[in-house]
C-alpha cells in the first residue's frame, strides 16, 4: 500500500463515486461507491453502500452501512447496522447495534453489543456478546462470553476454551440460547438449549436444557435445569 | 475428498489418544494447523459427532505436539499450508544444508540452470527429484526430465493438491501429474515407479528448511 499516490473520496450530502485504491474514504448523508475499495481509514456518518470488496486499516460505521462483496478491516466500530455480504475478516471489531455478516467471519476479538448474525462460521479468539447471536455455521473462539439479552440466540456447534453462556438482563421471558453441540474445556451455561454438552469442567445452571452432557473431571447442575443424560468420560 | 468408513477416528477418542484439549483442537483449527475437511461431521440423535481421517490427524497432531513449544502457532501454520513457502536460498547455502543428494544436485543446476537464488519452487522440484532417484526406480536421465516436466508447468506449482507419478512400460517412462478428482487406469504390463504427493513434499522440505533457521530471502 502506498499512501502517497492516494487520493480521497469525499461524498457530502448525497452522491456516488466509484471504487479504487485511496488514502480515506468518507461519507456524510448519503453515499453509494461502486467498485472495489482499498483505503486506510474509511467513515461513513449516515447511510453508505459499498457495491464491491472493501480492504481498509479502520473503519468507522455511524448509522447505516453497507458492503455487497467482502471486507477485510484491521480494526472495525460500527454504531447502528452494518451489514456485509460476503465474508468479514478483521483484527478487532465493535459492533454497537446489529451487524450482518453473510458470509464467515475471522477476528481476533469481536465485541457485541447489540447482535450479530453470521450466515456462514465464525472463528476468532475472543469473543464477547451482550445480546444476541445468529451463527448459522460454527463458532469456534478461545474465549466466548455470552450475556443473553433482547432476543434468542442460535448458534449450529460451538466449540473453544472458555465457554460461558449466562443471562443478561431479564425480561418477563428471559432470552435463551439453542445450539446443537458445545464443546469445550471450561464450560459455564445459562438459558441453554443444547443436544450435547462436551467437556473438562462443565456447570450447567438454570434454565438449561439439555440432551446429552459428556464431561472429563467436574460436572455442577443447577436442580431447574434439565439435563436428560450425563456420563464422565 | 472420500476418506473410508474404517480410517476414521472420533473426535473423543482423538483426544483421548493424544491427550489434548477441546481447546486446544479448536485453537489449532482456528490457526489453520489442521484443515477444514478433516473434520466430518455427522449428525446424530444426541448432537453432532466429528470424526478425523485417522492416519492424518494422528500424524498431524503428533507433529504439532512436537513443534508447538519452539514455534508460534503461525510458524506452523505456514509449515502445514500447502502453499508453496515464500522462501529463497543461495545454490551454496542449498547444498551445504545436505537436503538432496549431490547427485539430484548437479542434474537440477544442469536443467534449472537459476540465476542466484533458488526459489522455494525449485527446491520443491529438486526435493522432488531426489526422492524419486533415492527410490532407485527411476535412472538420471529420466530425473533430468521429471525436473523440465515440473519446472515448465504452472499446475504443479499452484498449490492444488496433485501427485507426481512414474509410470513405465517396457522400460519406457513417462511422467504424469495427477490431480484429484480423477481417476487412471494403466494398462497390462505398465507399472507406476515413483508416487510422491507434492502436498507432503512441501511439507517435508518446509520442516527441513525451517528446522534448521533457514534464511528469508531479501
Amino acid at each position: 500500500m502506498d499512501g502517497e499516490a492516494r487520493g480521497d473520496v469525499l461524498i457530502n450530502g448525497g452522491g456516488t463515486a466509484v471504487g479504487g485504491v485511496c488514502r480515506t474514504v468518507r461519507i456524510n448523508g448519503a453515499g453509494r461507491i461502486s467498485g472495489d475499495v482499498d483505503c486506510q481509514d474509511c467513515t461513513t456518518n449516515g447511510s453508505a453502500v459499498l457495491q464491491g470488496d472493501l480492504r481498509t486499516e479502520n473503519l468507522r460505521i455511524n448509522g447505516a452501512g453497507e458492503v455487497t462483496g467482502s471486507a477485510e478491516v484491521g480494526r472495525g466500530h460500527v454504531r447502528g447496522n452494518a451489514k456485509v455480504g460476503g465474508d468479514l475478516k478483521g483484527k478487532t471489531w465493535v459492533v454497537n447495534g446489529v451487524a450482518d455478516v453473510g458470509g464467515s467471519v475471522g477476528a481476533e476479538r469481536l465485541e457485541v453489543y447489540g447482535g450479530i448474525e453470521v450466515g456462514r462460521d465464525c472463528e476468532v479468539e475472543v469473543l464477547e456478546v451482550r445480546g444476541w447471536l445468529t451463527v448459522r455455521g460454527m463458532l469456534n473462539a478461545d474465549a466466548i462470553d455470552v450475556a443473553l439479552f433482547h432476543r434468542n440466540s442460535a448458534v449450529n456447534a460451538i466449540g473453544g476454551a472458555d465457554i460461558r453462556i449466562h443471562a443478561g438482563r431479564r425480561l418477563l421471558v428471559p432470552a435463551r440460547l439453542v445450539a446443537d453441540t458445545i464443546e469445550g474445556d471450561d464450560i459455564e451455561l445459562e438459558n441453554t438449549t443444547a443436544k450435547a454438552v462436551r467437556g473438562a469442567r462443565v456447570v450447567i445452571g438454570k434454565g438449561c436444557d439439555i440432551g446429552n452432557v459428556e464431561y472429563h473431571l467436574d460436572l455442577t447442575v443447577d436442580p431447574s435445569a434439565k439435563v436428560a443424560q450425563q456420563k464422565q468420560i | 475428498m472420500g476418506h473410508l468408513e474404517e480410517d476414521l477416528i472420533s473426535k473423543r477418542e482423538l483426544l483421548d489418544a493424544t491427550g489434548i484439549s477441546y481447546g486446544q483442537l479448536y485453537r489449532w483449527k482456528r490457526k489453520n494447523l489442521i484443515p477444514e475437511d478433516w473434520f466430518i461431521r455427522k449428525s446424530t440423535f444426541t448432537g453432532q459427532e466429528t470424526f478425523f481421517p485417522r492416519a492424518l490427524i494422528l500424524e498431524r497432531i503428533g507433529k504439532i505436539k512436537g513443534m508447538k513449544d519452539e514455534r508460534s502457532l503461525d510458524e506452523l501454520a505456514g509449515v502445514f499450508s500447502p502453499v508453496p513457502a515464500d522462501l529463497t536460498l543461495g545454490v551454496d547455502e542449498f547444498a551445504g544444508r545436505n537436503i538432496v543428494t549431490e547427485m539430484a544436485l548437479d542434474a537440477a543446476l544442469e536443467v534449472l540452470a537459476p540465476s542466484g537464488r533458488l526459489s522455494f519452487t525449485q527446491m520443491l522440484w529438486i526435493f522432488i527429484l531426489d526422492r524419486a532417484l533415492r527410490s532407485g526406480e527411476i535412472g538420471l536421465e529420466e530425473g533430468r526430465g521429471l525436473l523440465r516436466f515440473l519446472s515448465g508447468s504452472e499446475e504443479a506449482a499452484s498449490g492444488r493438491p496433485s501427485e507426481v507419478l512414474c509410470a513405465r512400460k517396457l522400460g519406457v517412462a513417462i511422467w504424469l501429474l495427477a490431480m484429484p478428482p480423477g481417476a487412471a487406469l494403466l494398462e497390462d504390463g505398465a507399472k507406476i515407479c515413483v508416487r510422491e504427493s507434492v502436498h507432503e513434499c512441501i511439507e517435508a522440505l518446509k520442516l527441513v528448511l525451517v528446522g534448521g533457521g533457514v534464511t528469508d530471502g531479501r
